[in-house]
């Protein structure tokens, strides 16, 4: 999976979950890994479009999640805040998440759809050095 | 993203697609890193009031309780980000096969999240509890 090449790469790194600047850079390993194993050239713009799309769902991702945190930070600043005024902060919580894996699914798939299997399988040994 | 998704697709760009490419490019192009998670922020916020509440609150008893309680967040906030790195892990692993298995792994992060965050207002509403809006005032200056 394209998640495995991404993550694994992710992990040697930080061994922590919440590191945008590592996401970022493994996406930029995987892009590399692509440019440098993939010849064809309608399969190797269809494999960094789908690249640039994991970068723009992330992004999305963070900016939903922001929006709690910029929510809550707003609360917390209230001395007299309601309960209720807090859990609004968590009203579209779930979606930012079940959204971000359903795209995350359609990447993946799309992502093994512009390669070959021998490509695929080059990139991701590329990625994971 | 499901309208960004159909544009590639139909060719057409509608308007949340041009303004999520443009957030996007404008990201790209001033390298600014994405927002990190709720649990992050509050993390980060919350480590330089445990050392400072004695400054603050001169009652001891009070003040032990309240370090205590940001304590408790940071402690629940670390919690929900190891969950978020076990799972990151999950994902990676050559034994991850299905799309199920992926959605599992987001939303278990996502759970995590949202029952340290749950606690967290919890909390936060007792160490309203515990102070006097001047105390608090002074204890939400610190960053």
């Amino acid at each position: 999976m394209l998640w495995a090449a991404l993550s694994a790469f992710m992990m040697s790194l930080t061994g922590k979950g919440d590191d945008t600047f590592t996401f970022r850079k493994s996406v930029e390993h995987v892009r590399k890994a692509v440019m440098h194993e993939v010849r064809d050239p309608g399969r190797r713009h269809d494999a960094l479009v789908t690249l640039d799309r994991v970068q723009a769902v992330f992004a999305d991702h963070r900016a939903r999640t922001a929006k709690i945190s910029v929510c809550l930070e707003r609360a917390d600043r209230s001395y007299s805040v309601a309960p209720a005024d807090y859990q609004r902060c968590l009203v579209d919580a779930r979606r930012a998440w079940d959204r971000a894996a359903d795209d995350f699914v359609v990447l993946d798939h799309a992502f093994r759809a512009a390669l070959t299997p021998a490509e695929y399988a080059a990139v991701r040994r590329s990625a994971q050095r | 993203m499901t309208v960004l998704r159909g544009s590639w697709i139909s060719g057409r760009l509608g308007g949340g697609a041009l303004a999520l490419l443009a957030a996007f490019v404008t990201s790209a192009c001033t390298h600014e890193p994405p927002p990190r998670l709720p649990s992050s922020a509050i993390h980060d916020r919350t480590a330089s009031r445990v050392e400072l509440v004695d400054f603050v609150i001169s009652d001891r008893e009070r003040a032990r309780k309240v370090r205590a309680l940001y304590q408790e967040i940071e402690e629940l906030m670390r919690a929900a980000q190891n969950v978020e790195s076990r799972e990151l892990a999950k994902v990676g692993s050559a034994s991850l096969r299905s799309d199920g298995e992926l959605r599992d792994c987001v939303a278990a992060s996502r759970e995590a999240e949202l029952a340290a965050l749950e606690r967290y207002i919890q909390v936060q509403l007792a160490i309203r509890a515990l102070t006097t809006p001047q105390e608090f005032a002074r204890l939400d200056r610190i960053r």
